[in-house]
C-alpha cells in the first residue's frame, strides 16, 4: 500500500492539509512560487477528507445515478487522475470534477499551478494571489461543510 | 488525416467552442499517441482570475467527454511568454492550434 493510500481517516487528512497550508502561508508571504505546490497538496488532503466524510459514497444507488464510473470504494482513492486508457478507475481529479461542481475549477487550477512550478517554467499566467485565493476558498468550503455531494439533491 | 489527428482536432474544436473564440487568444492541443496523453494549453484574451476559472470549468467538461480516448491535462500560458510544446516534431504527436 502506498503512503498516500495509508490515510483513511478524516483527522489525519485534515492534519496533513493544515501542515501543507502552514508552509504555503510562509512561502506566500515571501512570494515563493513553491507555495503553489504546498497549497495544492493542502487542498488535496482537504478533498481526501471530504471524500471520507461524504455520505454519497455510502449510497451505491445514488452514486450510480451520478456516474457509473464512481464506486463506494473510490472514497479511498489517492491517485490524482485516472491515468492511461488502460485504467478504468477514476482519480481524485475526475471525482471532484463530477461530484463537486462548485469547487472543481479552483481545485484544478491549484493542480495546474503545482504542475507548472514542478515541471514547467514556473508561474506566469497563474498568479500567486489566485493560488492563495483558491486554497482559501477550498479551506472555507471544507470547514463550512460545503464539500459534500449529498447537499445538492440534483446530483 | 489519421485517427489520432481526427481525435486531436476534435478535442481542440470542443475546447475552443467550450471557452468560446472571443475569450481566447490562442489554444493548442498536443496529443501523444504513445500513451494517449494530451495537453490543452491556452492563452486567454482576458487573463483575469474569473476568466481563468470559467475557462477551466468549461474545459473540465471537455476532459470528461474524451475520458475514454485521451488523458487530458491543462496548461495556462502567458501571452508574452508562451511555452513551446515539447517534442513538437515527434512522430507520435499530433497537434491542433487555434489563434
Amino acid at each position: 500500500m502506498s503512503p498516500a493510500a495509508d490515510i483513511r481517516d478524516i483527522s489525519t487528512s485534515v492534519s496533513r492539509a493544515k501542515d501543507h497550508a502552514k508552509l504555503a502561508a510562509v512561502m506566500f508571504d515571501t512570494e515563493q512560487e513553491w507555495s503553489a505546490v504546498c497549497g495544492f497538496y493542502s487542498a488535496y488532503h482537504l478533498i481526501r477528507a471530504s471524500f471520507l466524510a461524504d455520505p454519497v459514497f455510502d449510497d451505491p444507488h445514488r452514486l450510480s445515478k451520478i456516474s457509473l464510473k464512481i464506486h463506494p470504494e473510490d472514497r479511498y482513492v489517492s491517485k490524482h487522475s485516472k491515468g492511461g486508457l488502460s485504467s478504468t478507475s477514476y482519480g481524485i481529479n475526475e471525482i471532484v470534477s463530477t461530484l463537486y461542481l462548485e469547487i472543481r475549477a479552483r481545485y484544478q487550477r491549484l493542480h495546474i499551478a503545482s504542475n507548472t512550478v514542478r515541471y514547467g517554467r514556473g508561474l506566469k499566467a497563474i498568479q500567486l494571489p489566485s493560488v492563495q485565493a483558491d486554497l482559501a476558498e477550498l479551506t472555507r468550503a471544507f470547514e463550512a461543510g460545503e464539500i459534500i455531494c449529498a447537499l445538492h439533491p440534483s446530483r | 488525416m489519421d485517427e489520432n489527428e481526427i481525435l486531436t482536432r476534435s478535442i481542440g474544436e470542443h475546447a475552443v467552442d467550450a471557452i468560446t473564440r472571443e475569450r481566447l487568444h490562442s489554444l493548442t492541443v498536443t496529443f501523444d499517441a504513445r500513451d494517449a496523453s494530451c495537453t490543452i494549453a491556452f492563452v486567454l484574451a482576458d487573463n483575469s482570475d474569473a476568466e481563468q476559472l470559467r475557462a477551466i470549468d468549461k474545459l473540465l467538461d471537455v476532459q470528461m467527454l474524451f475520458m475514454d480516448e485521451a488523458s487530458i491535462e491543462f496548461r495556462i500560458d502567458d501571452e508574452a511568454d508562451p511555452e513551446e510544446a515539447a517534442d513538437r516534431h515527434s512522430i507520435s504527436q499530433r497537434q491542433y492550434s487555434f489563434a
